[in-house]
């Protein structure tokens, strides 16, 4: 997807500045309604979000937030260094839960299924969710066993089960003509992006509902880069992608939905189009036009 | 103030020269390091040579040379020499002859010590027989008496005035003939006198004819004598009865024959020897053939054994026999130039439970002339027809040196100076004098790390024994128990300590939350802090005789406690979802809650398993009185089967579940999970059961005192305890070495692998244990290094007997303890010393060979989890 950024900001009619800022609002800690999309509320929700507020200790790192993730599209998040996009993402698959001293309020529903009921099992959740982090994270492991780990751990035995999900999941994430010669070789000899795609493969494998991507091209060359977001591209439609992003360039080419956050809240929400092109508010076009971030 | 120049921002120019100050502070700091590096390497290199400086002269060979005026003339005549000996400093020598009389002469000079003695008068002694190691002697006559005597050199160290007026002036360093005697001027106002003198005891008669051959030995309570008169052969108990009026000593004796059977197909007997206790009688013919007598109760003496000394070939005559140091070794010389050491050891089939073994053989090439022991080592000379003079250790069967009289003269006698430091041979009328510097001929490689055969022992052996309460003892200088034991400590306190050590490590990395592992790591390492020596007593004195009559508690315990742990885990699966995920927190905790349950049910089943297993009796079932071995079998095998059972329940039963169970609610599978676990402890029972009956009806028992016995006595301070308190003292090393190797694990792979939904444990075993392999692995080394190093602790607890015995109810003595103990009483410069240091370079290397080989294999696990 093309989308030319809005060249002046002065014309364009949806973007509106209110008193001294938004921003500076919600600096100040002040309660500011997110500007949320009409197109939205005709998708249907993968996830469902609502005045969800978490701490790290007593810092609150996500004020409020309130949004849906619609089914089988791409969902990108996006704001500067520092404004909870990770957090949230780490919220969905319950990864936070892991940190000393988490605490969080809210709802955050999968289906008609409450994330943080008690009741819910953490490691069954992180099964339907397929994660890909910033950083590569190949396990020291030969490539055919990365990919095939979420079955290992379910404790799947039949070879043929293993090879055949392999070779799917490397196809997948468009690996498998790279790799197919050497899939006992160690998966750290594969260079950056080979690995994150790797990592890819290794989260389809696990046939989750959903994938999180954590910035998965910020430690990438550009070749890499674009390897990926072909990849997004095709994975669109069969996955619901929730993928956070300091790129806003890869944000415009590969979403269906943008959020923009700021300091822990969500500041605007809705179609990738509308957010890059005409943007409700003056705060968002200033940030994806790069005046600030 | 200066212009800024258009190069600068700040408005300061900068010099671009490093200042000198920092150059040569730069230069010291390297030159300190560079120094103290070096000197740390020095300092290590130093004690390690150090070590080698003094273990190295161990396995040099002795020295003989021919001292300085050491060819001297002495003329007697041609009559037979009957005793041959020099005092303890080489100075003077004297001999028996065959007339009766004794003549005592200056080594160097071959100047006579005053006139000959005679103190027989006119009568010729018949028979003979001296006592190598100490100055009595027993003479036969014709007229059927035997009479008893001291004769030696006496050595005194006197004042200057108890000096003779013409000796005080002669100069320090020299020495000086005055009346008899021999004196050496050896510091400014001490003197050193050598006399020579010969008493005799009252007559003792034995029989009516002329006495042939005569034994003796001088016990604390009285003397025995054996004689050989015409063809009675008796022993007589020698007792003195001292006449309060005139100061007379009469002995006394109570005589009895000895059944004696004349053999003369084998010639006249030539030798008769009785062993130091008394206990033994040889008589020996010429032609080597030997009779035995077990002459324990001297009033009822038997025949016991006889055999051949020489081979059976025509012509060989026994040349030479009598007693090593300690008087139990027989050494017997022939006419084909055998030196063979002979002494009796235990064997059911002898009629007095001994057998006299043949159990070195030095072969020379000419008939053997004359042998004397050293009468404080196990080492002797040897003097040949041809001319050869050898020295031969016997316990380690190796010749030390060996000299040539020149002319090739047939060697008549040879003696040793008690010091070891000189040797006297004497062939015709010439006699020689050989410095010697024997160093230690007791030791080398094979004494060291092959089985030898000692005094005494039915069969060659590993043993360590470097003192006893005796002077003719034998120190034993084996490494091998002490290797073994070091091995077997370090086996047991692994055992124990390394598996608790990583499952903590892997608990408080992976599972403990960050804000109490901060508070848990420091704990356990001030464990490491706790005094060695404070555990060494613990266990010694506390913990040992505690458990001592507990064992069947504690074993049951072994099993006891994990199980509960296991079947506490079981059952929380049976909570429902909502409750087990509320309480999850208090999963481990309550786990851990468990242990002391199963601790209570091994305190109340303790007894049964003894009944069930060990007769009721365990110390009595140990010594092998009582039971049979299915216990012990089921003790042993019960770890092996439980692993076994484990794996197959595991295994099979995860794939019955997968198949069957897929719409199964989680309570059912909760309860399938339970049944399975109770299958698993049942099938361990009865596999074990079953692989302890098959054992025992084949006869196997895992009770005895061999070293592959992993059952056996118990002693109080043993391998269990030991393995208790030193896996208690590694545990520290090992956990804190593996959790920070488990920490270290990037965050990022526990994320990838948690975010694939594998649960902690998952994550743990899959994926943090095999990346922090090699970690793991230095921190295991690491414990064993400590273990084997290990001293205060395997001091105190372990018992300190240096057998060989994987036995785990039995003591040991490592290496370090072994060093401990010993060394302050070993004398400086001593074999004992020297070995001791050698030990402490065995100990080094096997800490340096096991070190060297785990970094290599966490080198090799490192490659992998890096590049596979």
């Amino acid at each position: 997807m093309n989308l030319t950024i809005a060249e002046d900001v002065g014309t364009g009619p949806a973007a509106r500045r209110e008193n001294g800022g938004r921003l500076a609002a919600v600096a100040r800690g002040e309660t500011v309604p997110a500007e949320v999309h009409d197109a939205l509320a005709r998708e249907t929700p993968a996830l469902t979000i609502q005045r969800f507020n978490l701490w790290y200790g007593d810092a609150q790192a996500l004020h409020d937030i309130s949004m849906i993730v619609p089914r089988g599209k791409v969902t990108a998040l996006v704001g500067p260094s520092g404004c909870g996009k990770s957090t949230l993402l780490r919220s969905v698959n319950r990864l936070n839960d892991l940190v000393d001293g988490v605490r969080i309020e809210g709802s955050m529903r999968i289906g008609d299924r409450e994330i943080y009921d008690r009741a819910v099992d953490a490691i069954e959740l992180r099964k339907r969710m397929g994660m890909v982090f910033q950083k590569s994270n190949p396990f020291p492991m030969s490539i055919y066993e990365n990919v095939v780990y979420p079955l290992r751990i379910d404790g799947e035995r039949n070879r043929r089960v293993l090879d055949e999900v392999c070779e799917r999941s490397l196809r997948g994430a468009a690996l498998w003509d790279e790799v197919k010669d050497r899939l006992q070789d160690s998966a750290l000899g594969l260079s950056g992006g080979q690995q994150q795609r790797l990592c890819i493969a290794r989260a389809i494998a696990a046939e989750p509902e959903m994938l999180l991507m954590d910035e998965p091209c910020s430690a990438l060359d550009p070749i890499a880069t674009n390897k990926i977001e072909d990849l997004i591209d095709q994975l669109r439609g069969a996955y619901t992608i929730l993928i956070v992003t300091h790129n806003m360039q890869q944000a415009a080419r590969t979403s269906d939905f943008t959020a923009f956050m700021y300091l822990g809240r969500l500041i605007e929400y809705g179609p990738t189009e509308a957010i890059f092109q005409k943007p409700r508010l003056i705060e968002t076009y200033d940030y994806v036009t790069g005046r600030f971030g | 103030m200066e212009e800024p120049s258009p190069q600068s921002y700040t408005g300061r120019v900068r010099d671009r020269r490093t200042r000198p100050i920092v150059k040569v502070v730069d230069r010291l700091a390297r030159g300190l390091i560079s120094f103290g590096g070096v000197s740390t390497i020095v300092a290590v290199a130093t004690v390690c040579v150090f070590l080698v400086i003094v273990a190295v002269p161990l396995f040099l060979p002795s020295r003989i040379a021919e001292a300085g005026g050491s060819r001297i003339e002495f003329d007697r005549g041609g009559r037979a020499i009957a005793r041959f000996d020099v005092d303890e400093y080489g100075a003077i020598g004297w001999m028996a002859l065959e007339d009766g009389s004794f003549v005592a002469f200056e080594c160097d000079s071959g100047r006579s010590l005053g006139e000959p003695r005679r103190p027989f008068g006119d009568a010729a002694p018949t028979a003979w027989s001296f006592n190598p190691e100490g100055a009595d002697f027993c003479v036969g006559f014709a007229d059927g008496t035997v009479r008893l005597g001291e004769a030696a050199v006496q050595v005194e160290f006197i004042g200057e005035n108890q000096a003779p007026e013409p000796i005080r002036s002669i100069p320090v360093g020299a020495r000086e003939f005055h009346e008899d005697a021999l004196y050496f001027h050896t510091q400014p106002g001490q003197f050193r006198r050598h006399t020579f003198a010969v008493s005799l005891h009252g007559p003792l008669e034995v029989g009516r004819d002329a006495v042939r051959l005569v034994g003796h030995t001088v016990r604390s309570d009285g003397s025995v004598v054996a004689a050989l008169a015409g063809e009675t052969l008796t022993i007589n108990n020698v007792v003195e009865v001292r006449n309060f009026l005139t100061g007379e000593a009469t002995p006394t004796a109570r005589r009895t024959d000895v059944p004696y059977v004349p053999a003369p197909e084998h010639g006249a007997p030539s030798r008769l020897l009785v062993s130091r206790l008394g206990d033994q009688m040889f008589v020996a013919w010429e032609d080597g053939y030997l009779r035995r007598y077990d002459t324990r109760d001297t009033a009822r003496p038997s025949f016991a054994q006889e055999l051949r000394l020489t081979d059976e070939a025509a012509g060989i005559r026994l040349t030479s026999l009598g007693f090593l140091l300690g008087r139990t070794t027989l050494i017997s010389g022939d006419s084909a130039g055998h030196l063979r050491a002979w002494f009796t050891v235990a064997d059911e089939k002898g009629s007095d439970g001994l057998r006299l073994a043949r159990t070195r053989d030095f072969a020379g090439e000419s008939a053997v002339r004359a042998a004397n022991p050293s009468a404080r080592a196990r080492w002797l000379a040897a003097g040949y027809a041809d001319g050869r003079v050898a020295l031969y250790h016997v316990t380690s069967s190796q010749t030390m040196a060996s000299v040539r009289f020149g002319g090739g003269a047939p060697v008549d006698a040879v003696a040793i100076a008690a010091r070891g430091d000189r040797l006297i041979a004497t062939a015709g009328d010439r006699c020689r004098i050989w410095a010697v510097r024997p160093g230690h001929p007791e030791i080398n490689l094979a004494t060291l790390f092959r089985k030898v055969w000692y005094e005494g022992f039915p069969e060659p052996r590993h043993m360590w024994q470097s003192s006893a309460g005796v002077d003719s003892f034998e120190p034993k200088f084996g490494l091998i128990p002490l290797i073994f034991s070091t091995l077997k400590a370090t086996f047991y306190s692994m055992l124990f300590g390394l598996p608790i050590a990583l499952v903590a490590a892997i608990y408080t990395s992976e599972f403990m939350a960050p804000r109490l592992k901060m508070r848990v790591k420091p704990i356990i390492e001030t464990m490491a802090s706790l005094p060695s020596v404070v555990l060494g007593f613990l266990s010694a004195l506390v913990i040992a005789p505690w458990i001592e009559y507990r064992v069947p508690r504690v074993l049951t315990a072994f099993v006891a406690a994990p199980a509960a742990g296991l079947a506490f885990a079981y059952l929380w699966q049976l909570l429902p979802v909502r409750w087990s995920l509320r309480l999850a927190r208090f999963r481990l905790p309550a786990m851990a809650a468990a242990l002391p349950v199963g601790f209570w049910a091994a305190w109340k089943l303790g007894p049964r398993v003894e009944r069930a297993l060990f007769a009721g009796n365990l110390h009595r079932w140990l010594d092998g009185q009582i039971g049979n071995a299915f216990g012990g079998w089921f003790l042993l095998l019960f770890p092996l089967c439980a692993l076994v059972a484990g794996f197959v329940v595991t295994f099979f039963g995860g794939m019955f579940l997968r198949v069957f169970t897929a719409r199964w609610s989680r309570a059912q599978m909760a309860l399938a999970d339970l049944a399975r676990f109770l299958l698993g402890a049942v099938l361990a029972f009865g596999l074990t059961a079953l692989a302890a009956v098959i054992l025992t009806g084949l006869g196997f028992d895992p009770r005895g005192s061999e070293p592959y016995h992993f059952l056996g006595t118990y002693v109080q301070r043993n391998a269990l305890v030991v393995g208790f308190i030193m896996g208690f003292a590694i545990i520290p090393i090992i956990y804190t070495i593996g959790e920070d190797a488990l920490s270290a694990v990037p965050e990022h792979l526990r994320s990838a692998s948690l975010g694939a939904g594998a649960t902690p444990w998952q994550t743990a075993i899959r994926i943090v244990i095999p990346t922090a392999m090699s970690g793991l692995f230095s921190a295991a080394m690491i414990g064993l290094g400590r273990a084997v190093g290990e001293t205060m602790i395997v001091l105190m607890a372990a018992g300190n007997t240096p057998v060989l015995q994987m036995n785990i109810f039995n003591g040991f003595r490592t290496l370090a303890a072994n060093i401990a103990v010993e060394l302050p009483e070993a004398p400086a410069g001593g074999t004992h010393y020297r070995t001791l240091f050698l030990t402490a370079l065995v100990l080094f290397a096997m800490t340096f060979a096991l070190n060297t080989a785990a970094e290599s294999i966490r080198l090799r696990f490192r490659k992998r989890a890096f590049k596979l």
